[in-house]
């Protein structure tokens, strides 16, 4: 069996949906051959501490992996931090590596395509990271089954160790992107949320990670892999009272596999038009409007 | 006696035209002497299976060539994949080698144009590959070839060293996408192939050979065309269908039945204007367009 990559799994305090998302990830066969490494993030107050104490004891009573190892963060690092030293950590010490949050679920399929396009890509400088996340759908005649996006996503994805050493993590950049209008508009390309996003991170009004993975790949101009079909659904829009009963259901119908033997790849980078459209689309300003408006009568019926 | 480039023959599904293509192989005058390396690519699904088992125990009994080495492959590579990775490797013991499909019917003298002509341009840089596919084209001697920018990929012929430095990633598409005078250029050797490169990069189409066209068109590079085509592509009536619809064919040759070996080649390279525009007709708009229209009227 050739070697599969290691599973970085980040969590916090929310121990059922990380029940789920183990559970989900030993659907995959490859799930007892592959490492997994599992970054606990410490409480900030005595209320946080009982539920991240039942995280840790779970976590050391679980098996069905390869191995099991627990790094226990000492002190709060936040979401940010927690999973940016995460990153860094598994740089160092693999060559490559799956990363999956705590409130996702992952179908069967998962670890089997990350680890084949992991093998596939791994030579190819642009492609920077891989996702099993995926809401476009295939377009007709589009046989492929991946397709290339420039936008990172943080669902479930895998990157390569030699391509995440140069990321400007700390965002230095700070000064030349705010007084940057053109800039700040081409970032916009795939998705008119970015900029803002990241304006918001380098006013450190939000703690986002991705955000700052994503402007790397931005000026380096380098892509993303996603699958085509979707392997990946969060489970954390759910509060901690809406809990199990719509929880793990509600969202499996949007869960998709693969039915072939093996994946077809494409072995140089194709950007199809039509899919950057639903891409970019699904964050697009009149999308969010309509979302928001269907809602609104939603509620009215109720 | 020089030595003969062996044949890589790639197979997927399709048994009948498999056997009519080894068996016109094996009719040629050097097939004895001849290596053949056969690809059998995997199944994509479960319902595949059994007619790539099928295929197998074919390939099995093969004879009537120097030696017959079968690679089979448990998942599915596709064609392009396929060639272009065991293509890469048979170069690594070869020098040159003559690459065939499962749905090409060859000539008697089709090995001995192919490897005389890699004999005689193996030295000049300017040459990419030998065809073995020519549409007719008349005023031409028997044993003449010509030239053209456009390799075809109906029995083919490259060397090692030209293989390669081919850019298989297209990096140059960025620059050519939006660039007209280039795309007309381009498509001097047949009006179709912006179109298919275009298609390509969206990942509609999955052709290792536009891509050879790429790098042959971005290096300003040659393939050397017989005069008479010893190749003629059989795939185009699939599973059931028998010779019929190939008289609606538009790429339908007359293949060399002269048994003729000896070639005039030609070593001062230049493109004919008078032979591409011949050259191309298959691929114009117009013939297209009528052909989209007889095989409407009679093949419904």
């Amino acid at each position: 069996m050739y070697n599969l990559s290691p599973i970085a799994l980040f969590c916090f305090k929310r121990l059922d949906t990380l029940k789920i998302c183990i559970e989900s990830l030993k659907t995959c066969p490859e799930a007892i051959h592959s490492e997994l490494i599992i970054f606990s993030d410490a409480a900030r107050n005595e209320e946080e501490l009982l539920k991240v104490n039942l995280i840790r004891s779970y976590i050391n009573e679980m098996d069905g992996f390869k191995s099991i190892k627990v790094n226990c963060r000492n002190h709060n690092f936040g979401v940010d931090y927690n999973i940016i030293n995460g990153i860094k950590e598994m740089s160092e010490n693999y060559e490559s590596f799956i990363v999956v949050e705590d409130d996702l679920i992952v179908s069967s399929k998962f670890l089997k395509f990350m680890n084949a396009a992991l093998i596939f890509y791994k030579s190819f400088e642009r492609v920077l990271t891989l996702s099993a996340f995926n809401y476009v759908k295939q377009p007709k005649n589009y046989n492929w089954d991946i397709y290339f996006a420039k936008r990172t996503n943080s669902w479930g994805w895998a990157t390569w160790s030699n391509k995440m050493k140069d990321v400007d993590w700390d965002l230095s950049i700070k000064e030349n992107f705010l007084n940057n209008t053109i800039e700040m508009r081409t970032f916009n390309e795939w998705g008119s949320d970015r900029s803002r996003m990241l304006k918001k991170t380098l006013l450190s009004e939000i703690r986002a990670w991705d955000i700052r993975l994503d402007y790397y790949q931005f000026k380096k101009n380098y892509l993303t892999a996603y699958s085509i079909k979707n392997l990946v659904i969060n489970n954390g829009f759910n509060n901690v009272d809406a809990s199990n009963t719509t929880g793990y259901n509600r969202f499996k119908v949007n869960l998709e596999n693969f039915d072939s033997f093996n994946f077809r790849f494409p072995n140089l980078i194709v950007l199809n038009p039509t899919i950057k459209f639903f891409f970019i689309y699904k964050n697009s300003m009149i999308n969010r409007m309509i979302t928001f408006f269907l809602k609104f009568l939603n509620y009215r019926n109720k | 006696m020089i030595n003969l480039a062996p044949v890589i023959l790639f197979t997927y599904l399709k048994i009948d035209p498999l056997r009519k293509t080894v068996q016109s192989l094996s009719d040629n005058f050097l097939a004895t002497d001849t290596n053949l390396i056969i690809f059998s690519d995997g199944p994509k699904n479960i319902n595949e299976v059994d007619r790539i088992n099928e295929i197998r125990t074919y390939l099995k009994s093969i004879e009537g060539f120097n030696s017959v080495i079968i690679h089979e492959f448990s998942y599915n590579l596709g064609l392009s994949n396929s060639i272009i990775q065991n293509v890469t490797e048979v170069f690594k013991s070869y020098p040159s080698a003559i690459i065939l499909e499962d749905d090409i019917i060859t000539s008697k003298n089709f090995l001995s144009f192919m490897n005389q002509a890699l004999n005689f341009y193996q030295n000049d840089s300017k040459i990419l590959s030998i065809s073995g596919y020519s549409p007719s084209i008349k005023g031409l001697e028997t044993n003449e070839v010509y030239f053209t920018q456009r390799s075809s990929s109906w029995g083919w012929a490259c060397w090692a060293d030209r293989w390669s430095s081919i850019d298989w990633g297209c990096s140059q598409y960025e620059d050519f996408k939006y660039n007209r005078k280039l795309k007309k250029q381009f498509n001097r050797m047949g009006s179709d192939m912006s179109y298919m490169l275009k298609k390509q990069m969206q990942g509609y189409l999955d052709s290792w050979a536009i891509r050879f066209c790429f790098h042959q068109f971005n290096n300003n590079l040659f393939s050397v065309v017989p005069a008479i085509s010893k190749t003629s592509n059989i795939g185009f009536n699939d599973i059931n269908a028998t010779n019929t619809i190939n008289q609606f064919n538009r790429f339908k040759t007359i293949l060399d039945n002269s048994n003729n070996e000896i070639y005039n080649f030609k070593s001062n390279i230049t493109l004919e204007y008078k032979i591409i525009k011949k050259f191309r007709r298959n691929n114009s708009l117009f013939v297209r367009f009528i052909f989209k229209i007889i095989s409407f009227l009679f093949e419904s």
